[in-house]
């Protein structure tokens, strides 16, 4: 069911009357958000409900385990079945494929005739972020930043809550479950910036990220040698903007219909293309993410406190890469940003031995700096859109050698692609006051507002697309 | 509408937002107000559903003044269509008078647009039956006297005054070939006409995007959804005006390559109308399809010209859709070649452009009169229409 859909639109009036009239009935409002939630997980698969039960069941009894033993080795086998299990539910639906394919080349490098068959497996849609969200809680437990809970129904309810089980964000314990402790009860301020979030989700995801693809994206990236330079550089651009567009409108969805029946979701994106650096973008972007790895990843191995701090910014963007998708594309993309992020991690410290402020202070260094990442972040992109490495280099090839001069911009595309930069680079407070008119004008001239803006949309939006990162 | 909706729901007519005083404008909130928190949201969410219903009714209320044609129809039962329980085919209802300040359509015992037919015949008498889609039909014609078959039937009348004339029209929007096969082995030919003229349409075209679509490997497996309805006009009618908005680059190998449709299923169908029409000892000519744009017009002429098309056939860019439909212009003169059954090329007859045409395919009262002049000389010429 996706958030486009009328069923989508449906289910959600149900619900949320259902959690209007259960708002004092904790335990009842509990079940139906669980309940719906499954539903909805199960109008994209219903044979899959089981795993997103089974990732439930494993964390719940390995948390509730972690806790109730003292004995730091049965913690940590707790600890490690609960990993072996959800990693290997990941592994097996999302990476066997890769796995075979490389062996199959390696056996064939080193001379061995090897032709492994594939896999028919049908990746699970959200299981890189349920199995994120469920393993986030215990090994928080495991920290000692968590308690387990009693309940395993809000539990449950926590991995599959339906706003965050396909794209996320990915939510900790930490921030849910005390929210299902004292469940909100009335909150106009929190339903009315639900409503503005639902609304600028749709125009980013519609009218942004579907128009870029179509007009831009998509074109340039299925035969890049019949385009020119310009164009294809210019698509590389829109793409940048497609992901932010697709991703940041599906959070605000996400974030906007939690808020709608009572609960708070973390923001996942600051203004990322206003990053001076490529550290600082992935403090920006996609944040539920990147501080999953930072947090569970980058600290558990050392950090900057234990070994080497440069082999483990390798280590954890090359596994930020192999989150994003099974292959030596997504490999070579994380490896780039490692390198990018170790490199000014490493000119950081040369300025403060010399006494110099870690990051540039003039306007004028920080618009370069700002300049200079973007490109860094839009061009590894090629890697993180074509299918393939070879895409990428065929890709990479066509902007470097060019063979045709055919540049077909539409005013559609690049009016879009204008407007998608100048909405980025505006003062957040431009926003926030046209979220307040909005909420200040008359019921009516909101509604019109809604019609007026899914009739647009239905104008602009060439239909029919995903959102990018269900494929995660 | 909506205060007074309020009012009978006892319901305030929205509150107001204020905003907090603390400094910086990024700093601005939407401050709490008293009350039911859910009771404006709701409001919004209502006021939004009332004016989309408000919306989609008024469009309903023009189609209905325009062509006769909308849900009203569907909720008395009284559908433009009907699936008729003897020969199985959609028709139009019979012997009705389907009103509009634009298209009157007025439809004989048989569903068809068309003059009262008996099967029995006044002797030296000469009929004509037309098979085809909407174009036949007369999607756009405002009478039942505007449709080329009727203009036809004119100009034969003319040329014969001693002798009665009658052209059918055996045209239904959305028919494909094999539709068309079924209207003429159980309507059409039981009629016992002279002669068949066959205008194929294009609506057979609309299955190669259907079928183009990606299928995965190992298909999901969801709950079943809820979608919008076809009867509904409100997102329908704004997707068909605004094609030009959302017409983008081709993209090589995304879309459907027109050289790689296979046209022996369309060949076949062609085939079995020839055959079901000699099996009954009945002359058929086919006639190729005109189209209102053509490649050598201006690009953007005939991006403006297509918009139709391009709405129905979404996997085609222009050059392919030019392409397909030359591709089936050739097959149909191919087939009547191979068949020996006469062939005319009213795509080479009728000029694209807007004098003869109000869309991408259906005919302006021009473009009827300038195909019902063609098909009567070809008649003529070809000693078709008897002696």
């Amino acid at each position: 069911m996706s958030f486009q859909s009328l069923h989508f639109f449906l289910f959600l009036a149900v619900v949320f009357g259902l959690n209007r009239l259960l708002l004092r009935h904790a335990d009842a409002r509990k079940n139906m958000l669980l309940a719906a939630s499954y539903y909805f997980y199960m109008c994209w698969d219903w044979r899959y409900a089981a795993l997103l039960l089974f990732m439930s069941g494993v964390n719940f009894v390995a948390g509730r385990a972690i806790e109730a033993s003292s004995s730091a080795t049965v913690r940590k086998r707790w600890l490690a079945a609960a990993l072996l299990a959800s990693l290997g539910v990941l592994a097996y639906f999302k990476y066997v494929n890769f796995f075979i394919e490389s062996a199959g080349q390696l056996l064939n490098t080193v001379g061995f005739e090897a032709n492994l068959p594939l896999l028919q497996v049908l990746l699970p849609i959200g299981i890189s972020f349920f199995t994120f969200q469920s393993l986030s809680y215990t090994l928080d437990i495991y920290r000692g930043k968590e308690k387990a809970t009693d309940s395993f129904r809000d539990f449950a309810l926590f991995v599959a809550f339906f706003p965050t089980v396909l794209s996320g964000p990915i939510t900790r314990a930490r921030q849910f479950m005390p929210q299902l402790e004292h469940l909100p009860k009335d909150d106009e301020k929190r339903m009315e910036e639900g409503l503005v979030l639902i609304l600028r989700g749709f125009i980013k995801k519609m009218a942004f990220a579907d128009v870029l693809a179509v007009q831009l994206v998509n074109p340039a990236f299925a035969a890049p040698s019949e385009y020119s330079p310009l164009f294809l550089l210019v698509a590389v651009y829109a793409f940048s903007f497609q992901l932010y567009m697709d991703l940041s409108g599906y959070t605000d969805i996400a974030r906007g219909v939690a808020k709608l029946l009572g609960f708070d979701l973390m923001e996942n994106f600051d203004r990322p293309y206003q990053a001076t650096s490529v550290s600082n973008f992935w403090q920006r972007w996609h944040i539920s993410m990147s501080s999953f790895f930072r947090d569970y990843l980058y600290f558990g191995i050392g950090g900057s406190k234990h070994g080497n701090v440069y082999i483990n910014l390798y280590i954890t963007f090359v596994a930020i890469g192999i989150w994003h998708g099974a292959g030596w594309n997504f490999v070579l993309y994380g490896v780039i940003h490692g390198s990018f992020v170790c490199f000014e991690r490493w000119r950081r410290g040369c300025r403060e031995a010399r006494g110099l402020s870690p990051e540039p202070t003039s306007a004028g260094a920080r618009l370069l700096a700002i300049f200079l990442a973007f490109q860094v972040v839009a061009l590894s992109r090629i890697l993180f859109r074509a299918p393939d490495l070879d895409s990428a280099a065929a890709y990479v090839s066509a902007m470097l050698q060019p063979v045709s001069n055919n540049a077909p911009f539409t005013l559609m595309g690049l009016g879009v692609l204008l407007l998608a930069v100048l909405l980025h680079y505006l003062p957040k407070g431009w926003f926030t006051r046209a979220a307040v008119a909005y909420c200040r004008a008359p019921v009516v001239l909101q509604g019109g507002a809604i019609v007026g803006l899914a009739l647009s949309l239905a104008a602009l939006s060439p239909g029919g697309a995903s959102f990018i990162y269900f494929q995660f | 509408m909506l205060t007074v909706l309020f009012r009978i729901l006892r319901l305030p007519p929205g509150g107001r937002v204020e905003i907090s005083a603390e400094g910086a404008a990024s700093k601005q909130q939407i401050a709490p107000r008293k009350g039911g928190a859910a009771r404006r949201i709701s409001l919004v969410l209502l006021s939004a559903v009332v004016l989309f219903i408000a919306l989609e009714l008024a469009l309903q209320v023009r189609s209905q003044l325009r062509f006769g044609q909308s849900v009203f129809n569907l909720a008395k039962g009284q559908t433009r269509y009907v699936q008729d329980p003897v020969t199985g085919l959609k028709l139009l209802r019979p012997a009705s008078v389907l009103p509009g300040s634009e298209v009157e359509i007025r439809t004989n015992s048989l569903g068809l647009r068309s003059p009262e037919v008996t099967p029995a015949r006044l002797p030296g008498s000469l009929r004509i039956a037309v098979v085809g889609a909407s174009t036949v039909m007369g999607e756009m014609a405002r009478s039942n006297e505007a449709t080329f078959s009727a203009l036809l039937r004119e100009r034969l009348q003319k040329h014969y005054p001693d002798r009665k004339v009658e052209v059918i029209n055996a045209g239904i929007a959305g028919y494909r070939l094999a539709d068309q096969l079924g209207m003429l082995q159980r309507i059409v030919l039981p009629l016992k006409p002279d002669l068949v003229v066959v205008y194929p349409g294009f609506n057979d075209f609309a299955d190669y995007c259907k079928a183009g679509r990606t299928p995965t490997a190992s298909p999901r497996e969801g709950l079943p959804l809820v979608s919008l309805p076809d009867w509904l006009l409100s997102v329908d009618a704004v997707r068909k005006k605004t094609v030009a908005l959302r017409s983008a680059p081709p993209m090589p190998g995304k879309r459907l390559d027109p050289a790689s449709i296979d046209l022996l299923p369309y060949r076949q169908r062609l085939e079995g109308l020839v055959t079901a029409a000699r099996g009954a000892g009945v002359d058929l000519v086919l006639a190729t399809n005109a189209r209102a744009y053509r490649a050598e017009q201006p690009l953007e002429v005939q991006m403006r010209l297509s918009e139709q098309a391009r709405y129905f056939n979404p996997c085609f860019d222009l050059p392919g859709l030019n392409t397909l439909y030359d591709r089936h212009n050739s097959e149909i003169v191919q087939t009547a070649r191979r068949m020996d059954v006469p062939v005319l090329r009213l795509d080479q007859r009728i000029p694209g452009g807007q004098r003869y045409f109000v869309d991408a395919s259906h005919f302006t009262l021009a473009g009827e009169e300038l195909a019902a002049d063609e098909i009567y000389g070809f008649l003529l010429d070809q000693h078709l229409a008897g002696s």
